[in-house]
């Protein structure tokens, strides 16, 4: 907080918090949902942003167009049917580093088991047993909810009810997981 | 400012009990990082799983700390109080907490 004018501000009276919603716009301020008006000269919106999933960079995979939001994701690092890649999305509530970590170990030890095997192509893939697996969105909303995932859900990756086919948003758990995936496991599907 | 839900303040000192402590035995600077590095992990873990299970609780913890924190003449507003807060869902406290390393805002807060 630069030179603490924030706090001088709500100290001397002249800035307060107010915790509500938007009802809509009248000609002096804000209508509150709780029916409270909010006067304001000015309005300055600072209501978040607008996701860019994959930087909006338009994918193709052999020709066709990728949907990201019809893929479902490996552990929140790679995802169905789209071959060599792994994307670092790290932790809301733990530094976003330590998922990045574990996640470019994993692609090393990856990397590695494709040397060994001779595959030049690794694509994660539903399982049998992950067939009739309910897809659902990205992120639980009881979970983590702000307005800037929930207007960017639909363009997210779906995810599953098990370990494997989500972000747990648990490093404490994912430390241990991560080193422990089975390489050889049937979600990943080598060429 | 307007928020649509609330913000939870950790208010708590910028310093570590743990390496002080570990410095004081004079532990070598490598093993004081790595035991710290997983106490602050582990006990982050513990409070976000918390927030799921006992998030009523929680919150009441977080704005008692608030309260406790140097200074006398309190004055939490509306937006600090969860418990009078129709919009403090559950769910939002999980996304809502955040720590003030020594307490900055609660100060400026409470002298108003």
């Amino acid at each position: 907080v630069p030179d603490g004018d924030l706090f001088q501000g709500i100290r001397s009276g002249k800035a307060s918090v107010v915790t509500d919603e938007i009802e809509r716009f009248t000609e002096t301020g804000i209508l509150l949902k709780s029916g409270t008006m909010l006067e304001a000269d000015i309005v300055v919106t600072a209501t978040g942003f607008h996701l860019c999933v994959l930087g909006d960079i338009d994918f193709t995979i052999d020709g066709k167009p990728l949907v990201f939001s019809d893929t479902v994701t490996y552990r929140g690092m790679m995802f169905t049917g789209v071959p060599n890649m792994a994307w670092v999305f790290g932790y809301f509530r733990a530094s976003w580093t330590l998922r990045a970590d574990l996640v470019a170990d994993f692609v090393c030890r990856l990397l590695n088991h494709m040397k060994q095997k001779g595959a030049g192509r690794v694509t994660a893939a539903l399982r049998p047993e992950d067939q009739d697996m309910p897809l659902l969105p990205w992120i639980d909303t009881e979970n983590f909810n702000p307005g800037y995932v929930l207007r960017g859900m639909h363009l997210l990756p779906k995810r599953g009810n098990k370990p494997e086919w989500q972000h747990s948003q648990d490093y404490w758990s994912e430390k241990d997981q991560f080193p422990a995936i089975d390489l050889d496991d049937k979600a990943f599907v080598y060429a | 400012m307007l928020q649509r839900s609330p913000t939870y303040y950790v208010a708590a000192r910028n310093v570590n009990d743990l390496a002080e402590t570990l410095r004081e035995l004079q532990i070598d600077d490598a093993w004081i990082h790595e035991i710290v590095r997983r106490k602050v992990l582990h006990d982050q873990a513990a409070f976000a799983r918390r927030t799921f299970e006992d998030s009523d609780t929680v919150k009441q913890e977080l704005i008692a700390g608030v309260r406790a924190a140097p200074r006398p003449r309190l004055r939490c507003g509306d937006s600090l109080h969860p418990e009078v807060q129709a919009l403090a869902t559950a769910p939002r406290v999980r996304a809502r907490w955040r720590p003030v390393p020594g307490n900055p805002l609660g100060q400026g807060i409470r002298r108003h």
